[in-house]
């Protein structure tokens, strides 16, 4: 695996699914790549991470058991606006889906089954925009 | 003697002329050539003229009037009437007054059959005639309205009935098939209801006679030959000086549309799964990403491996050929380090697991969609109804998999002949109506319901009953558990027609029965009863509905 240089610590990328062999082979696909990764099964368990550490892009499904996934990403833009969400989803016409994506509480939104090639590059651009805007910010103080 | 026959004489002139005088009414004498000797003051103010004496009577009348005035003059004078008839006679002629007309009635009487002057009366029925004409025309005018009303309620394509406040038909516009207009009227209306309906139709005559409310419904009624036929129909109250005087119910006949609808429906089969799609793709799409992204992630090892074999390859060269061997082995050591053995012996196993069952989730739901298209319209095959009852757990899994736990406990079933899409379909109906009730009760919270399916044989029947533990039904709406349309849902999630359908294919095509038991904050259980072999034709649906327990 590649280890982090010392100048940057990795992005950290946390996966919501209610199915752990997705988040299991998500893991295993991308641990070659330039992130750290956590997964959660569940929004609460998601929302319970977030509280005890940063967390750089959020790439969560939207049928879960208990909160759906674009009331959990909606909360997460209210609580912590840094984080990068993404959506990944069996079920893009859901209406729930659909208006999350139009309310502008996704920054991209990815239909199951996804390439690894789409996935890895839509991280990269997530980790980039989230680093100028954090650079942005830092120069404005 | 001649000298009395004369005073008499003048003595009755006398009296004539005061009498005419007197008269209360329009009257003039005239000679034998017509002309007026005496008018009383009522005939001077008839005509608008006081010297009416010495002028004909023909020259108080228009043009057109005198032809008919002199022609009947001439009539009186030459045709004596025979004795003892009534000589007097009238004609209606237009009068003339300075500057206009007038319509007068005027009577003609001679004064014996010695004399020859003649009494004429004379009466002005201008307004006479202008209000009858009025009366006429309103006449008219009140029975064309008439006329029309009759033919509009008569032709109109609906039922228009008045109802009283206690449920007897008071009017009808047309009589309803095979029933009477006579046996009709003054017949309590709930009769022609299906006896299910009576309390709901009563509540809701109540409801329009209290409150003025407009109420709509649908509703069956049994037609004397047997047959059903489907009404829409609105009651609205009719008002008088603001009071409710009645109600009126207007209503159609939609019993083909009822059955159009239902062919359609039930030719569709495929319309419940298309609510259930989206949960269907979820479950598909899921498992096709973690296998895609196993593949993938086996693919890197694999190549991982084969650079880490490459420079094993090379070390063994070395090693063969006695050259110095350091610099690969160190290299070597690299490689390994960086394919990160001990990961990949965990994860490589792990993800070819994936794979497989990810692919077996797949193909499971798509070997049960097959079990849910008709292949043939009507044929009815030995099959297997505990696969059934698995396809169709698999396809329905995304419904139930967030609130309930299935369990199933299948008995050994012989082959039953059926139409497998179609009790499937009912099944799935029943486990998705199971999930839902579920989630009424459970949904927000941690727990979760739970769905038992078994399946038993009991002698010539196959028995599957579907336990669900959730909200159960409530008493008032039992009757319409398997109405089509009906539903207790919100829009979007089922239109009520899956229990109907559901009905009409174990009742009727299958002769078997669908039946459930419900406590309410328990649950429900259906009970599917299908024969093995399909009876003989002779039993009717009739006789199996009949001997139905509970519905």
């Amino acid at each position: 695996m590649m280890k982090p240089t010392p100048e940057l610590p990795l992005p950290v990328v946390l996966f919501v699914d209610d199915e752990p062999s997705l988040l299991r082979a998500m893991t295993r696909s991308l641990s070659r790549q330039p992130y750290t990764l956590i997964t959660a099964e569940s929004a609460v368990e998601g929302l319970a991470i977030l509280a005890e550490r940063t967390v750089d892009i959020v790439v969560s499904d939207e049928r879960m058991p208990g909160l759906a996934g674009s009331d959990f990403l909606r909360r997460i833009r209210a609580a912590y606006p840094k984080i990068v969400r993404i959506m990944l989803t069996g079920d893009p016409g859901l209406p729930s889906a659909v208006h999350a994506i139009n309310a502008g509480a996704l920054y991209r939104f990815l239909s199951k089954p996804v390439s690894f090639d789409e996935l890895c590059r839509t991280l990269r651009q997530a980790a980039h925009m989230q680093r100028v805007q954090a650079d942005s910010s830092a120069l404005r103080r | 003697m001649s000298g009395q026959t004369s005073m008499v004489f003048e003595d009755l002139v006398a009296v004539e002329r005061s009498v005419i005088a007197a008269a209360p009414m329009a009257m003039l004498l005239l000679d034998a050539d017509g002309y007026i000797v005496l008018a009383n003051a009522r005939a001077e103010r008839c005509f608008s003229c006081s010297s009416l004496e010495g002028s004909t009577f023909e020259a108080l009348v228009d043009a057109e009037s005198r032809l008919r005035w002199r022609g009947m003059a001439a009539g009186r004078r030459d045709v004596a009437p025979p004795a003892g008839e009534d000589t007097a006679c009238s004609v209606e002629l237009r009068g003339l007054r300075p500057g206009r007309t007038f319509l007068m009635e005027v009577s003609l009487a001679p004064l014996g059959a010695t004399s020859a002057m003649t009494l004429v009366v004379v009466r002005d029925v201008t307004s006479d005639r202008a209000r009858e004409q009025q009366q006429e025309a309103a006449i008219r005018a009140s029975r064309d309205t008439c006329l029309r009303l009759d033919l509009l309620l008569t032709f109109a394509p609906a039922f228009i009935i008045e109802v009283s406040r206690q449920g007897t038909i008071e009017f009808i516009n047309q009589t309803l098939p095979q029933y009477t207009r006579e046996g009709t009227i003054g017949s309590s209306w709930l009769q022609y209801f299906a006896p299910s309906r009576h309390a709901f139709m009563a509540e809701v005559l109540e409801e329009v006679y209290t409150s003025g409310a407009t109420r709509s419904y649908e509703v069956s009624t049994p037609a004397p030959d047997g047959s059903v036929v489907w009404f829409e129909s609105r009651i609205a109250p009719m008002r008088m000086a603001g009071q409710i005087v009645g109600a009126v119910l207007v209503s159609q006949d939609i019993t083909e549309r009822k059955r159009v609808e239902g062919e359609v429906i039930a030719g569709r089969p495929m319309a419940l799964l298309g609510t259930l799609a989206s949960g269907i793709a979820h479950e598909i799409n899921t498992p096709v990403q973690f296998v895609g992204d196993s593949i993938h992630f086996l693919r890197d090892a694999v190549s991982t491996l084969f650079a880490l074999f490459d420079q094993i390859q090379e070390l063994r060269r070395a090693a063969i050929a006695g050259s110095p061997m350091a610099a690969i082995a160190l290299a070597a050591e690299k490689a390994e380090d960086e394919a990160d053995l001990p990961f990949l012996r965990v994860n490589v196993p792990q993800a070819f697991d994936s794979c497989i069952s990810g692919l077996a989730r797949v193909a499971t739901i798509v070997r049960s969609l097959k079990d849910f298209v008709h292949p043939s319209e009507g044929d009815m095959l030995p099959a297997d109804l505990n696969r059934a009852i698995q396809s169709t757990v698999a396809i329905a899994i995304n419904e139930y998999k967030y609130f309930a736990d299935v369990r199933t406990e299948l008995g050994e079933l012989p082959l039953v002949t059926c139409r497998l899409s179609d009790i499937a379909q009912a099944i799935l109906n029943i486990i998705v109506n199971a999930a839902h009730a579920i989630e009424g009760v459970v949904g927000g919270t941690e727990e979760r319901g739970e769905i038992t399916i078994r399946s038993w044989r009991e002698g010539e029947w196959a028995v599957i009953s579907i336990r669900d533990t959730g909200t159960g039904i409530a008493e008032s709406i039992q009757a319409r558990v398997f109405d089509p349309f009906f539903t207790t849902k919100e829009v979007g999630k089922g239109t009520g027609q899956g229990l109907a359908i559901a009905r009409t294919a174990v009742n009727e095509h299958h002769r078997g029965q669908l039946t459930f038991e419900t406590r309410l904050g328990e649950g429900t259980t259906f009970f599917i009863r299908l024969p093995i072999e399909t009876p003989p034709s002779t039993s009717t649906s009739a006789e199996i509905d009949a001997g139905v327990a509970a519905s």
